[in-house]
């Protein structure tokens, strides 16, 4: 069951990831082309800022997931080290609740703003006036990722206990 | 009081292992919580959003692909190789040439962290090969690695004056002349310290012609930071437009100049700068969620009212707060220090008149010595991972430079025209 639902969840992660490098490298592909438009053919373009700022929301937040199940974010564990073996996990289980918790909060009430932000019919102050809830759809998505994860560690350090 | 209590529960619920990011994003909400009611929630989000919105830290991403890119492409190995040719025959040999090279790799990368790391694999069996005892030869990479944030581009002082609104391009190169000057105390130390060591193997002296051969071929990676650099302070490019072409140059160097990269390297290079960058941008996106938190608490006005009640002058003040810096920065790390301290910080020194460059280059060499204080000093982990050595080895080798930044420290505010000169 846990098996099962793991490779599940690091599909999704792993898929997330995949949608982050790909924000990642238009991110740079626009950055390099507004550049080269502007500065070689006088050329501006009315995108590549906001595309931008998008791609890297997108960037942080899919990504996230997948950073957190390779332990890649930042921890400080010096504290915790001084344990032993059994405070440690039960320390472990409580830090990841409390993340746990903050990541649903902010899933939540993520999907609260998009829903807002949609009937408000909200849009960049850009030329693009892309509506807002398109590039805040990364929030939700971003920390759905990220509480299954942390829910994750808990069960696992669960399991380490008995 | 209340800074107190927001510093005590800021360092508290990092104890607990929580990742850094979300730890400060718990602590900001539950304060906003307190002091504005149930608008917090609805807020959180929005915050977080907005956190990564802005197209200065797009800059950070850019310069991680960077350095990545040319990490892979094995420039660094170049870079040692040619520097060694030129002074490992002199007193001091392998460990100055370990100082320029992570001098010139500073210029490359934004991050103290990236520069230590390749500069362990590169310079540190090298140096052992060499006879070097491992305290040393690791310290001296721990030390001088730090000068990745102090050399421009860096990633700390993007974050600085994407906080602050100081120019970026100012910043950058108010951060070369107390690098150099850093580098060649560290060099001064090292030859003192090592450079009439009997016992080392020499090095032979290299011909001109072997000189000339790969000096030419690393001109230019040397030239790279020259334009990234050169181009923000001249105002060609924005931050993020320099870096892009930095990491454009970066990509067309690995390919064509020194063909080190294959096109299948690519992926590899996203990926690993896809989880450097997903690190800072969470820890900012949590950071940003206390910043918020923080000026809803109106702190920094009641911290200045207190600063001009008790008319403290500047002097004390910089020195009171070097040494908030220096705890900090044996507990906590670079990103999350910055994200806390400039936002409470900032509106008093603008309100004592200090000159903000020079603050924010003060500042980032006490980052500097954060990076190699224990107990957290992310260079002396990150180097004890690579090298496979005790973690406190290298915490007994980097003490030595600890003191050395400590004196650089105090020189620079006592002469804040180093920091300002190529400004003014």
């Amino acid at each position: 069951m846990l098996n099962f639902f793991d490779t599940q969840v690091s599909r999704l992660s792993l898929f997330f990831q995949n949608i982050a490098i790909i924000a990642f490298v238009i991110l740079t592909t626009s950055v390099i082309y507004e550049v080269i438009a502007r500065s070689v053919f006088n050329k501006p373009t009315i995108w590549s800022l906001e595309i931008v700022t998008y791609m890297i929301s997108c960037v942080a937040f899919f990504g996230s997931a997948y950073v957190l199940r390779i332990n890649k974010h930042l921890e400080i564990n010096l504290l915790t080290q001084l344990f032993s073996n059994k405070y440690r996990r039960l320390m472990k289980i409580f830090s990841d609740t409390v993340g746990l918790l903050f990541c649903l909060i902010v899933f939540f009430y993520g999907c609260k703003l998009i829903e807002l932000s949609y009937i408000l019919g909200v849009v960049s102050v850009s030329e693009l006036r892309i509506p807002l809830w398109i590039p805040q759809l990364t929030i939700p998505f971003g920390f759905f990722a990220l509480s299954l994860e942390f829910f994750l560690r808990i069960v696992k350090t669960i399991k380490k206990i008995n | 009081m209340l800074l107190f209590i927001l510093f005590i529960s800021i360092l508290m619920v990092i104890a607990t292992g929580i990742p850094v990011g979300i730890g400060l994003g718990v602590v900001g909400f539950l304060f906003y919580l307190f002091f504005e009611g149930s608008s917090a929630f609805i807020s959180l989000p929005q915050t977080i959003f907005e956190s990564n919105n802005s197209f200065l830290l797009t800059a950070i991403p850019m310069f991680i692909l960077m350095s990545e890119i040319l990490r892979k492409a094995n420039v660094t190995e170049l870079l040692f190789e040619t520097v060694t040719k030129w002074v490992g025959h002199l007193p001091g040999g392998l460990a100055v040439s370990t100082v320029i090279t992570c001098a010139i790799g500073a210029s490359i990368t934004g991050s103290s962290v990236a520069n230590a790391a390749s500069m362990s694999i590169v310079a540190g069996p090298p140096m052992i090969n060499r006879g070097y005892d491992s305290k040393f030869t690791y310290g001296l990479i721990a030390a001088s690695g730090t000068l990745g944030i102090l050399i421009p581009p860096s990633i700390p002082m993007l974050l600085f004056a994407s906080i602050t609104e100081v120019s970026i391009g100012k910043l950058f190169i108010s951060g070369l002349i107390p690098g150099l000057i850093l580098v060649l105390m560290l060099c001064v130390y090292v030859i003192l310290k090592d450079g009439f060591n009997n016992k080392r193997i020499k090095l032979e002296k290299a011909s001109f012609q072997v000189r000339y051969q790969l000096t030419k071929k690393a001109l230019p990676a040397l030239c790279l930071p020259i334009i990234v650099v050169g181009g923000i302070y001249a105002g060609f490019f924005t931050p993020t437009e320099a870096a892009g072409i930095g990491v454009l140059l970066a990509f067309l160097l690995g390919f064509f100049w020194y063909r080190t990269l294959k096109i299948t390297d690519i992926l590899d290079i996203f990926k690993e700068s896809l989880h450097s960058t997903c690190m800072i941008l969470l820890l900012i996106a949590g950071s940003m969620v206390l910043g918020h938190a923080i000026t809803t608490m109106q702190i920094s006005d009641q911290l200045v009212k207190i600063i001009s009640d008790y008319d403290v002058s500047q002097f004390v003040f910089i020195i009171l707060i070097m040494l908030l810096l220096f705890i900090l920065g044996c507990i906590l790390e670079v990103v999350s220090v910055i994200y806390i301290v400039v936002p409470i910080l900032f509106p008093v020194v603008e309100a004592l008149g200090i000159e903000p460059i020079w603050f924010a280059i003060i500042f980032i060499v006490n980052m500097e010595i954060a990076l190699i204080t224990p107990p957290l000093g992310m260079n002396l982990y990150v180097i004890s991972g690579i090298a496979k050595r005790p973690i406190a080895e290298i915490m007994i080798g980097s003490m030595p430079f600890v003191l050395i930044f400590l004196f650089f420290l105090f020189l620079l505010i006592l002469f804040p025209a180093i920091s300002t000169i190529l400004i003014s």
